[in-house]
């Protein structure tokens, strides 16, 4: 260890509470219920990305009508558009948006990685030039929490210093240390412990031992809730999973646990299993906009020519608001009107969009149903079968090794 | 108005008057499309003119998603272009073979807040402002442009389209030849188009009288038993050139008079092209022309732009009629009423939503309070720094869905950060405002207080958006593009990222 941490841990105040309300009997899954300051969150749950304080062409009132409880609004975007004084002068992003349920605010942090080539990364924070109009800026903890009191939002994330996930040696390590230091920064600086929640962020790259000591570092100050960070970054399945795997046993279990950006229903579940309580990504209304619904049985690009005289729902069965038929107060919408309006017109974007969200906060909704009944190992065994077609040559290694760890074997048929 | 037949043996007409103002020949009528096959069992709403009617694109209304539309926006009726949705496969297209009527299709659900009553549907063989096509007409083709290019749509294969999509309740607007089919939409069109689009030569003329003359008869033959049928009135031609095909028009109710026994059916609208570009500074006369009653206006003319109804033979006096023209604002709208005009088409709505603007004004019973100061008839939303904190709803008392639950300083940052959220709120906000101001324009014309509203609104708004700096717009979208002069206009939209390296 390179450097200890000198001042003693700062504890956080909790403006949350978190009650696990059914363990599954096989794995480390669980249900739970998380009452924040906008209200009940029912863990597992997806919270879908508001990027820019909107969900890409849904109104709130449709968000809502989902059954949407949190989204995620994005503080290097709000940052700069509308900024910090504005947001002041408005009374936080929840007035913003006219959205009554909760924000999780990230901290600007993932920038970093994609930016990474413009940025330099100090002790003091994140320095790095406006991708708008190319001014110096500087992204220090305080700062980032700044901006997160200023958004209002009822969950906020520490500024950790993100490194790609593929990186190896000693930048990783340095990276998880700083990592630890930026949090006890960011408590200190969180102007509103009493409605903001600060989530500590898990660095440490692949390296389990690095990941160990983060882990016991950070469960020291005691956050109201711990995510993991510095994934889905492109690293081998396998290795994410043993990373969250690890993870999760040595976090308290008296605290959300949250897995930061997956959003593929395979990896969501397989997190779920391995104890993960929350999930975001842009994937599904990113997806949506190229024309692609999300469904049990797959991913339907429907900008493909035999979805033209496809005339059946883009999922059948599904009770989201677009696959629902006319007689039930549903929209009635066939692929082959969604092949004619794929990347021609934006509302067809937004139908496929209001799908994929439903599709993926339905699919937390049923998983938890499961874990409540404990039925959680059967549930996450159908959910494959239904997808690979009944196939199991198809199912992929890594999600079966994952599942082993937790006492489900996908290729066996009993149970 | 005309000699009515016994109301016990004939439908009632799609079409009635039902107030007429004395100066002006703005008029009070309700059009319900289902009178002609079911009178009294409708189930689409009948609608109450003066009005709007909505073009679709590609069968949705641009911006906004089925749920929206029945919960938030209150449409009178719809317009769907067929082109829309032809492909190569003429016949084979996946319309057709849906076997669905193309409001299954497209889902365009009843207004939750009235679920028995559909909204009207118009079914053009082009769009309201359809892109000028490469190659012209035919005798049995009218040229489209689909997703797939440009077609030669037959008219026989128009027709069998036309009856698998319809139904019942279907408005039918029949094809139109038009030489340039239809006026320059923006001035670069207008200098590059070779022939001069405000004048039709003489050999052009009987062209287009013999086939719109055949087109329109085979229609009505096809479709009026069932259907409202609307025939268009031809442009920039004088009503003497165009008697034959007025004539065998209207001969043709005659001749279903005769085979059908006691349905005497007439034509149901007449579809008013009129050559009036709001682009060209000289095709745009002032709104404060007068009321077109002058009894000096030349009776043997119409005007090459303007349509004057009063020298119609009187069997196409009193039918629908139906504009659709580009309107570029309210008052193009006032005005369209005062020479007669009943439906006028809504592209302007979603013109103006695209340019982030969101209308602000209203028809009120109060004099204006401060009189000689004109004020606009929007708001950008793009002048961030005006709006960025402006937590006031869109318009003042407006109750639209928009105003209800979000605020100018929402919408102002959705446009900065070219959210397509920011669209879907203005478009909204923008046909509830016209909605309104249809409203309040027939209830002036029930109170015989049309003119003075129409004189106050002039007085009191700026006409056009002129003092509204409009940025840029969401991505362009089909409905949005004009096929000529898109290779060498500039792009509607400044690209948001430049290489970082310029930057510095």
């Amino acid at each position: 260890m390179t450097k200890m941490h000198t001042a003693a841990p700062q504890v956080v105040k909790s403006a949350l509470t978190f009650e696990v309300i059914a363990q599954c009997s096989t794995t480390k899954a669980r249900a739970s219920s998380m009452t924040l300051p906008h209200g009940l969150v029912e863990a597992p749950m997806f919270m879908p990305v508001a990027t820019q304080a909107s969900l890409k062409g849904l109104t709130p009132e449709q968000l809502d009508n989902l059954g949407c409880k949190i989204c995620l609004n994005n503080t290097y975007h709000l940052g700069l558009k509308p900024g910090k004084d504005v947001l002041d002068a408005i009374g936080g992003a929840h007035k913003l948006q006219s959205w009554s349920r909760n924000i999780l605010t990230d901290s600007g942090g993932f920038q970093m990685v994609s930016l990474l080539k413009l940025a330099t990364i100090t002790e003091e924070g994140v320095r790095f030039l406006s991708p708008h109009d190319g001014t110096p800026m500087l992204l220090t903890p305080e700062h980032s929490i700044d901006l997160q009191n200023s958004i209002g939002s009822d969950i906020i994330m520490q500024l950790d210093d993100v490194v790609h996930t593929l990186t190896t040696g000693q930048r990783v390590e340095e990276a998880m240390q700083r990592s630890i230091r930026w949090l006890d920064r960011c408590i200190a600086a969180n102007k509103h412990p009493d409605r903001q929640n600060l989530f500590a962020i898990i660095q440490g790259g692949l390296d389990l031992d690095l990941r160990r000591t983060c882990c016991i570092e950070m469960a020291k100050r005691n956050t109201p809730g711990i995510a993991i960070g510095g994934l889905s970054g492109g690293e081998a399945k396998e290795e994410f999973c043993k990373v969250v795997s690890y993870c999760t046993d040595l976090l308290p279990r008296d605290k959300p646990i949250y897995c930061m950006g997956v959003g593929y229903a395979e990896d969501m579940l397989v997190s779920v299993a391995l104890g993960v309580d929350l999930f975001d990504c842009v994937y599904p209304t990113r997806t949506a906009r190229f024309g692609n619904a999300i469904t049990a049985k797959g991913v339907l690009n429907l900008r493909n020519k035999c979805f033209a005289t496809d005339y059946s729902p883009v999922e059948d069965d599904c009770a989201c608001p677009i696959c629902t038929p006319k007689s039930n107060g549903g929209m009635g919408i066939t692929r082959s009107l969604i092949h004619h309006l794929a990347a021609k017109e934006t509302s067809g974007a937004h139908m496929l969009t209001l799908h994929n969200v439903h599709y993926q906060l339905n699919l937390m909704r049923s998983a938890r149903q499961a874990i409540i009944r404990d039925e959680f190992p059967s549930f996450i065994k159908k959910f494959f079968a239904t997808l690979h077609g009944g196939n199991k040559e198809k199912y992929p290694t890594w999600a079966v090794e994952a599942l082993r760890t937790v006492n489900v074997d996908l290729l066996d048929n009993s149970r | 108005m005309a000699s009515a037949p016994p109301p016990s043996v004939v439908p009632l007409p799609a079409f009635r008057i039902l107030h007429t103002q004395a100066h002006t020949l703005a008029r009070l009528g309700l059009f319900s499309p289902s009178a002609v096959s079911r009178p009294g069992k409708s189930n689409v709403s009948a609608i109450p003119t003066p009005n709007f009617i909505l073009p679709t694109s590609r069968g949705t209304i641009p911006h906004i998603t089925p749920d929206i539309a029945r919960k938030h926006v209150d449409i009178p009726a719809v317009f769907v272009s067929l082109e829309d949705f032809v492909d190569k496969t003429g016949l084979k297209s996946p319309v057709a073979q849906s076997k669905r009527k193309i409001r299954d299709y497209i889902s365009l659900l009843p207004p939750l807040a009235n679920p028995t009553q559909q909204v009207p549907i118009f079914l053009s063989p082009r769009r309201s402002c359809p892109v000028p096509t490469s190659q012209p007409n035919s005798e049995n083709t009218v040229s489209i442009v689909t997703n797939d290019g440009f077609r030669q749509l037959p008219i026989s294969d128009y027709f069998t389209l036309v009856s698998q999509l319809k139904d019942e309740d279907t408005v039918i607007v029949a094809p139109v030849d038009l030489p340039l089919l239809i006026s320059p939409i923006n001035s670069v069109d207008a200098t590059r188009a070779s022939k001069p689009w405000k004048h039709i030569g003489g050999n052009r003329v009987r062209k287009m009288v013999t086939r719109n003359e055949l087109w329109s008869v085979s229609t009505l033959k096809k479709f009026a038993a069932q259907n409202a049928v609307i025939v268009p009135l031809l442009p920039g031609i004088s009503v003497l050139e165009q008697a034959p095909y007025l004539d065998s028009i209207l001969k043709v109710e005659q001749a279903t008079a005769v085979t059908d026994g006691n349905v005497k059916r007439r034509i149901d609208g007449l579809n008013v092209l009129e050559l009036a570009s709001p682009f060209i500074p000289e095709s745009y006369e002032p709104v404060a022309r007068a009321p077109a009653c002058d009894p000096a206006h030349d009776t043997t003319l119409t005007s090459s732009r303007t349509v004057d109804f009063g020298i119609l033979p009187s069997g196409v006096r009193d039918v629908l009629r139906l504009n659709l023209g580009y309107q570029s604002g309210p008052h193009d709208v006032i005005a369209a009423v005062e020479r007669g005009h009943d439906l006028v088409c809504g592209d302007w709505i979603t013109a103006t939503t695209d340019a982030g603007i969101a209308f602000t004004f209203a028809i009120s019973g109060n004099p204006m309070s401060r009189p000689g100061e004109k004020v606009a008839i929007g708001i950008s939303l793009w002048e961030n720094d005006v709006y960025a904190t402006d937590l006031s709803p869109l318009s003042d008392e407006c109750e639209c869905y928009t105003c209800k639950y979000h605020h100018r300083a929402y919408v102002a940052h959705l446009l900065a950060a070219k959210e397509m959220l920011a669209w879907t709120l203005l478009q909204i906000h923008n046909i509830h405002t016209v909605n309104r101001f249809m409203r309040a324009i027939r209830d002036a014309i029930k109170d015989d207080k049309f003119i003075e509203i129409a004189a106050e609104f002039r007085r009191k708004y700026i006409p056009q958006l002129e003092g509204v700096t409009p940025g840029g717009g969401p991505r362009v979208r089909g409905y949005q593009v004009k096929l000529a002069g898109m290779m060498t206009d500039k792009k509607l939209n400044e690209s948001p990222f430049q290489n970082f390296s310029i930057v510095n």
